[in-house]
This record gives C-alpha cells, structure tokens and sequence, in this order.
C-alpha cells in the first residue's frame, strides 16, 4: 500500500462523524478538567493563604509576649533572633526596625521598598532576592506579611514566602496537563477505533451497492453481530433491495411478456400482408385483407393498452393526482352499464352497495379495473348464473366486491395470477383472460391494503 | 351529412399527417397543415376553421401553450389533442387547457373523424334547443318525452340521454367510447360489447315497430342516427 492511499484513507478516518463526535467530547471534557481544577486551585490557594496568615498571627503573639509578659529587650530579641537557625515559629522572615527607622535586627536586609508602616496583612513581591538572606532560594516569588507596630515606636515585620501555594499551582496545573493529554490520547484513539469501526461496516454497505451497480440484484448487506442501528438499518436496506429487485424482475418480466404478446400478433399480421402481396388479387380481395389487418391491428393496440395499464398501476398512483371518488355511485354506474350486458348473456346482475362511501383514489382507473371485473363475470360465468357486484364499508376500508358463478380460477393459481403475466394453464380464451384479470388485481392491489381473493376483490381506502 | 369542414392538422410527423390530410380530404373536409407549433399558432389565428387538430409534442410550441395562445387571443375555435401520452392525467391536462377532445395515438381514424364532426362548432351551435327532431323521433326535453310517429315511447333515463346524444349528432358517426364518455361520463376502454347492448336495447324501443329504421350500426366505428343507412 502506498504512502498516498494510506493518507487517503487516515484523512477519511478524520472525517468520519464517530471521529469529530470524540474530538469534540475530548474538547468538551477539557473544558470540564480545567474548571474543575481551577476552582480546585482558588480554592486550596485561599485556604493556603489563610493558613499563613493564622501561622503569622500566631508569631506575632508569641512576640508581644516575649517583649511585653517577659520583660525582653529589644535586644534580647535581636540577640534571640540574630543567632543562626534561629527563627520566629511561624515566620520564615522578620525585620525589627526602630522609630528613625534603622534595622535593629532582622533576616531581611532592610524594610521592602513601598511597603507601608502601617499595621495589618502585606503582600509584597521578593524582586531579586534583596532582602532575603541566603537560606531562600531566591526568586521572584510572593511575599505574605505582618506589619506591627511596637509600643516604643518601632515596628516589627514578619513574612512568610507563598511559595508552597505556587507549587501546589504548579502542582495543579501539571495535573490538568495530564489530564488534558490522556483525555486527547484516549479520545483520538477511540474516536479512530470507533471510527475504524463504522468505516468497517459502512465500506461493507459500500460493497454491496457497488456490487448491486455492477449488475449483482441479488447482493446484500451483510448483517452480523449484535443488534444495533447498523443491523437494523442494514435490515432496511437489505428489504428494499428486495423490493427493487422483486420490481425489477417484474419489469423484465413485462418485457417479456410485452414480447410474447405483440410479437405473435404482430407477426400474424406481417405474415398475412406479405402473403397477401405474393400475388397480384382483386381489390375485393385486398380490401378483406386490409379489413383484417385493421382488426389485427386493433387487437394489438388493445394488448399494447392493457401493457401499459399494467405498468401504470403497478408503479403506482402519484399521490397528487388522487381525487374524492364516490364508490358508490361508481358501483351503480357501472352496475348499471353492465345490466343489460348481463341480461342478455342470461345472468342476473345484483348491486348491493352501502350508501356514501368515498375513497381516494383515480375515477378513471377505478372505474376501468370494476369494468375489467364486471367484464369477466359476464363474459365467463355460465347462464343462468347470478352476478354479485358488492360495496362495503369495513372500519377503514372499502371493499368493492365481484362475485360470480362462474368456474372461477383454481385456487392452486391465485397466487401465479397475482404474479405479472402469470397466466392460467387453461387454453387460449384463458391466456387473454388472465391478462386481464391481472389488469383488474394490478390495479386493484395498487388502490388496496392487500387480496384476499385475488380476482374478484377490489379494496380501497375509505374516507 | 354535413361534412366539408374547414380544418387544420397542426402535427410534427409529416408521414402521419401526410395520412390523416388524405383521409380527412377524401373524407370531405378541407385540411391544411403546419408542421410546427409557430406556424400552426399563425394559421390558427389568421385563419377561420371549424376545428383544430393540435399534437400535443411540437417543435418550438407544444400544443398546451399553442391553445393557450389561441385562447388568450379569443379564439373558441373547437380543439381536438392528439398525443402519445395516455395517461389520465396528460388527457385531464389537455382538456383542462382548453381541449375539446383528446385523442390518444394509436387511434382508429373513423374515431378520429366521428369525433371531429362532433366538434364542429356549427354542429355545437344547435346544442341549446330543447326539442329534438329526426325524422318523426321526437325528443322533448322540458317534459322528458320521446314519441314516434305520435306514439309515447318510455325510456330510461339513461337511454333518454343515450337517445339525447344520438340526436344531437343526428347523421354523425358516434364511437363507442364518445358514448361512454358523453353519456356515462367514464373514460375507459371497455372491454366488451357493453355500449353495443345498450343501443340493441334503445334500437328496440325506437325502431322495431317503426319504419324506418333511424338507429345504423356503423361497421368499425360506431353508430349513426338518422334516415338513410348512407
């Protein structure tokens, strides 16, 4: 694998929504890390302070007490203080200065540039180290300090380095930095991983339509593994794949079929013309000839028609072109076109319609699939016999019934007569029979919520 | 028989055209052709016709924007579609536009020619009266009676429209499916011979006792009223 097709593929992994999805709850829980551990800092920052603070009261107390209850000296002090390792409990650093403002003793090096005189908590910075002596390790760091004024005028500093705060910031921050880093490493990580993963199971989708493009109808999604969208989503395509190639071989069987049934009529009339042209004849003669191809002619149109009625309702009514259709009075219409049919073929044609019931639906094909139905009865049910034409209203659905006496088709075909083209293994008078049949079922499943009986039922949706 | 209308075919297929202009000539009718859909809007107006033949596909004008032309502009002349689309909605389309017929390719030409005599608007003019009279058959709107030869003759309602529109187009050829549209209002194609026993039914009240006989068959078309066969 080249250098150029694995780029390719790490920036498609860059792409993926799993991927952007984990840098973006990485970024999220960034933000979260830092303000949890900023307030960890302020809060632990003023807790430290407020303990240095305590700690500085605390010497100062200690002080007052030495030079006041014990009667020490100023001097005593220095001399208690001034000895090396000696030190305030409490106070890192200290300064004692009279009222001329001269050091009496100290570890300072003298009083801190702009520093007040007056009484209460300082803050003050340790610039260069100047009055530090050399135990600090100097730098720049924050100072914390008590100024007090002496009874005899002089002052007294004592301070106490914040540097323990600034390494429990350094501290802090250190800590966000990890945690910021794992959470970047595990989020990339997993967000490639899951990334992988869905790249994966998409390619395999991938595959298959690009196998489906490449002519193989059959081909499906893989669906393996536990139950998630990706099954279930695979699922779905995998039915509608089913559907487009069940559609698909439908079509091929039209084209089939379109080819069985024009061709041989077609070539009846060729056959006749040509026959008709091998010898000169008398115009009487063509004219009988031409008469027959017209009606030849005829019969292919209406195939040709019948075709196109077939492919028009299985590929169904365009939602807008539906209208309010009175089924009722399309029942007794049609009822009534097909009585005197009916009556001189000696059958009794029946109308029992429930009054007012209104689908939606196209007048016109509705109108020519019961034509298609009342047609059959007549023409095939035995005289003497009785013909049903039947409008129901069952909860939300309209059933628009036929039924005649007739010998019906073997149950054992209802099935095939549903398929396109599927034609009764009968005779020739059957063949055309079913074609139209199909006609009426084609039309009628499009219009329907499904066939019980598949010839003589015609379902709607009521209003 | 009225005959000799004044029409024009305004169709792109020249062999198509070539073949309706010959019959509808040897017909009786005056016929002349534009091959595109400007020149037909030119004619159209500029000329006076009885009745218009429009495809519905056309160069550089499609028939639906033609007749719209020609409706904008006042012109009421009769219209009949013909088109390569069938389906419900193109026909719907058409005659929403303004069409006054639509006739879907591949047609018979007797249903072509029935249909346009019964669009020529001179025949439609007389549509209004209210008594109809073809021979001694007479149909009497207002009061919703037919006699014969003086004698009542009871019909259905249906057939008194049957009767109604076969009168109208007295001496015309009219298909099965003209009947079917004007008088049962459903374009379909039957399948069988339906219409055929309706007019069987409606000859025996009017004909069978009377001579002679006004209700012809019309072998590979359709049905005629009146007095000669022809």
């Amino acid at each position: 694998m080249n250098v150029a097709v694995r780029i390719r593929q790490w920036l498609r992994l860059l792409r993926t929504t799993v991927f952007r999805l984990a840098l973006a709850y990485a970024l999220a829980y960034s933000m979260l890390t830092g303000i949890v551990l900023g307030g960890v800092y302020l809060v632990s920052s003023h807790f430290l302070r407020q303990q240095v603070d305590t700690e500085l009261l605390d010497a100062r107390d200690v002080l007052r007490r030495l030079l006041r209850d014990e009667g020490k000296s100023k001097r005593d002090l220095r001399e208690l203080l001034g000895r090396p390792g000696s030190h305030l409990p409490g106070a890192r650093l200290y300064l004692l200065i009279d009222k001329h403002r001269q050091v009496i003793a100290g570890s300072m090096p003298g009083w801190p540039k702009g520093l007040s005189l007056d009484e209460g908590f300082v803050t003050f910075s340790s610039v260069s180290g100047m009055y530090f002596n050399q135990m600090h390790d100097a730098d720049d760091s924050l100072m914390r300090g008590l100024v007090t004024h002496l009874h005899d005028g002089g002052w007294l500093l004592m301070a106490q380095p914040l540097g323990e705060a600034d390494t429990f910031a350094d501290t802090i921050l250190a800590l966000l930095m990890l945690a910021l880093a794992v959470i970047s490493v595990l989020s990339i990580a997993g967000g490639a991983l899951m990334g992988r993963g869905v790249l994966a199971r998409i390619d395999a989708v991938r595959e298959t339509a690009a196998e489906i493009m490449a002519g193989g109808l059959d081909q499906r999604i893989p669906v393996a593994g536990r139950r998630d969208e990706f099954v279930e989503l695979a699922e779905h395509l995998n039915a509608m794949l089913a559907r487009i190639e069940a559609l698909i071989h439908g079509m091929r069987a039209v084209t089939d079929n379109v080819a069985h049934d024009l061709r041989s009529p077609l070539n009846r009339l060729r056959s006749h013309l040509e026959v008709a042209l091998l010898e000169s004849r008398s115009s009487d003669e063509y004219r009988q000839v031409l008469e027959e191809a017209v009606d030849e002619l005829e019969g292919v149109v209406r195939t040709f028609n019948a075709l196109l009625s077939i492919a028009q309702a299985e590929s169904g009514v365009r939602r807008e072109h539906l209208t309010d259709v009175d089924l009722t009075a399309l029942g007794s219409d049609l009822a009534e076109l097909y009585e005197a049919s009916a009556e001189d073929a000696g059958l009794s044609l029946v109308a029992e319609l429930a009054p007012a019931v209104r689908v939606r639906g196209q007048r016109e094909l509705l109108a020519q699939a019961l034509s298609n139905l009342l047609d059959n009865a007549v023409k095939y049910s035995p005289a003497g016999g009785r013909i049903l034409l039947s409008l129901t209203r069952e909860g939300r659905t309209a059933r628009l019934r036929v039924c005649d006496s007739g010998p019906g088709i073997p149950a054992a075909s209802r099935e095939q007569v549903l398929e396109r083209f599927a034609r009764l293994d009968v005779a020739v008078r059957a063949i055309k029979r079913s074609l139209r049949t199909v006609v009426s079922a084609s039309c009628a499943q499009r219009f329907a919520d499904g066939l019980g009986l598949p010839t003589e039922l015609l379902y709607c949706r009521a209003q | 028989m009225m005959g000799n209308m004044k029409i024009l075919l305004v169709e792109d297929d020249r062999e198509a055209a070539a073949y309706l202009v010959k019959g509808l000539t040897e017909s009786g009718h005056s016929v002349e052709h534009a091959a595109n859909g400007p020149d037909g809007l030119h004619l159209a107006l500029t000329g006076s016709y009885d009745v218009l033949i429009l495809d519905r596909l056309l160069p550089g004008l499609d028939g639906l924007s033609l007749l719209s032309a020609l409706r904008a502009a006042n012109d009421a002349t009769p219209v009949l579609f013909l088109s390569a689309l069938g389906e419900v909605d193109d026909r719907v389309a058409g005659l929403r536009a303004g069409g006054d017929d639509y006739l879907v390719k591949p047609y018979a030409f007797s249903e072509l020619l029935a249909r346009l005599e019964g669009l020529d608007r001179r025949v439609r003019q007389e549509t209004a009266s209210s008594r109809l009279e073809v021979a001694d058959l007479v149909l009497d709107r207002d009061r919703h009676r037919v006699t014969r030869a003086g004698q009542t003759i009871r019909l259905q309602p249906r057939e008194m429209r049957l009767l109604e529109y076969l009168m109208r187009h007295a001496g015309k050829v009219v298909t099965r499916t003209m009947l079917l549209e004007q008088v049962w209002d459903y374009h379909f194609d039957p399948q069988t011979n339906v219409i055929d026993v309706h007019i069987s039914r409606l000859r025996a009240k009017i004909d069978r006792d009377y001579d002679p006989p006004l209700l012809h068959t019309v072998r590979g078309a359709g049905y005629r009223l009146g007095v000669t066969e022809e």
